[in-house]
């Protein structure tokens, strides 16, 4: 007889998948996710601006990235949210060159750690967003793991 | 035969760190945990303490200074780290004529424990000629994996 105890069992359910995003960064609206790839074990699926997740224990990042010219300052901030909740974990920021008085801290990634009892979406949403500020989607992406409930 | 176990009811196996221990007594061993109840992290009992781990751990994130510093961090009880990588923190400009025109580097450690073992943040080196860091609450993150 072999027996695991369960967290070995969930250490090794445990699965990730890699976001790609685009859109115009503006306060308090999502950008638009894209599965990239993901594991076999999880596979999240997209609807308009929604990560979709079937329950599990989540944690998730997301790395913000922007154009920016030499004589630039702009920046964005960012946050997990869950779909119809609140944000969820501590918030990301560009690499802001000193801008007096805007914005708080240079953070590159937001982070958060989420229980699905029976699934539910979430996004990330632009908390601040200086005019003109341009995604640089090509650097934009997200990660999350899942290990099942 | 083989038996597995139902996986629900179980332990958490992921933890979110937030928060600080104690900037006065360089601990930047984080005090908040996510979910509340997780029965193999115990969070630093006292401002000069450890957080302790009670198996396997995977552990990644960034404190934050509310004061300029340019300095390395990590974890001091380095005795048993299996893999271990220091970050480092590189504040400018924080001052009342600077508004919140703040630049925080965050750089991140990341530690493997292969058993139970006690986790201290801290400022392990620093650059001399600037005051910092003083260890502050609201954006440190840490991401711990449960790994066995």
């Amino acid at each position: 007889m072999t027996y695991e105890p369960e967290p070995l069992l969930k250490f090794g359910e445990m699965g990730c998948a890699f976001f790609s995003f685009t859109g115009t960064p503006t306060a308090s609206n999502p950008l638009t996710p894209a599965v990239v790839g993901s594991s076999t074990s999880f596979s999240p699926t997209i609807s308009g601006n929604d990560i979709q997740l079937p329950a599990g224990e989540y944690v998730l990042r997301f790395y913000g990235a922007i154009t920016r010219t030499d004589s630039s300052f702009d920046n964005i901030r960012y946050q997990w949210r869950e779909v119809g909740g609140a944000l969820l974990g501590k918030e990301g920021a560009s690499n802001r060159e000193v801008s007096t008085g805007t914005y708080t801290v240079s953070l590159d990634s937001c982070d958060a750690r989420l229980d699905l009892a029976s699934g539910g979406s979430v996004q990330v949403e632009i908390l601040q967003a200086d005019a003109s500020v341009v995604l640089d989607t090509a650097n934009t992406h997200a990660v999350i793991w899942r290990v099942p409930t | 035969m083989s038996y597995n176990p139902a996986l629900s009811g179980g332990d958490n196996a992921f933890c979110f760190l937030t928060g600080v221990t104690s900037a006065g007594n360089n601990n930047a061993t984080p005090d908040t945990m996510e979910p509340g109840t997780t029965p193999w992290i115990t969070l630093p009992p006292a401002a000069t303490s450890a957080m302790s781990t009670t198996g396997a751990v995977l552990l990644r994130g960034v404190p934050s200074s509310s004061a300029v510093c340019q300095a390395r961090f990590g974890d001091s009880m380095t005795g048993t780290n299996d893999l271990y990588e220091q970050g480092n923190i590189f504040v400018i400009e924080l001052s009342p004529t600077a508004g919140y025109g703040v630049e925080r580097s965050d750089d991140e450690m990341v530690l493997y424990r292969s058993a139970a073992a006690s986790i201290k943040i801290q400022e392990l080196g620093r650059l001399t000629a600037i005051p910092g860091p003083s260890w502050e609450s609201t954006y440190p993150r840490y991401f711990a994996f449960r790994m066995g």
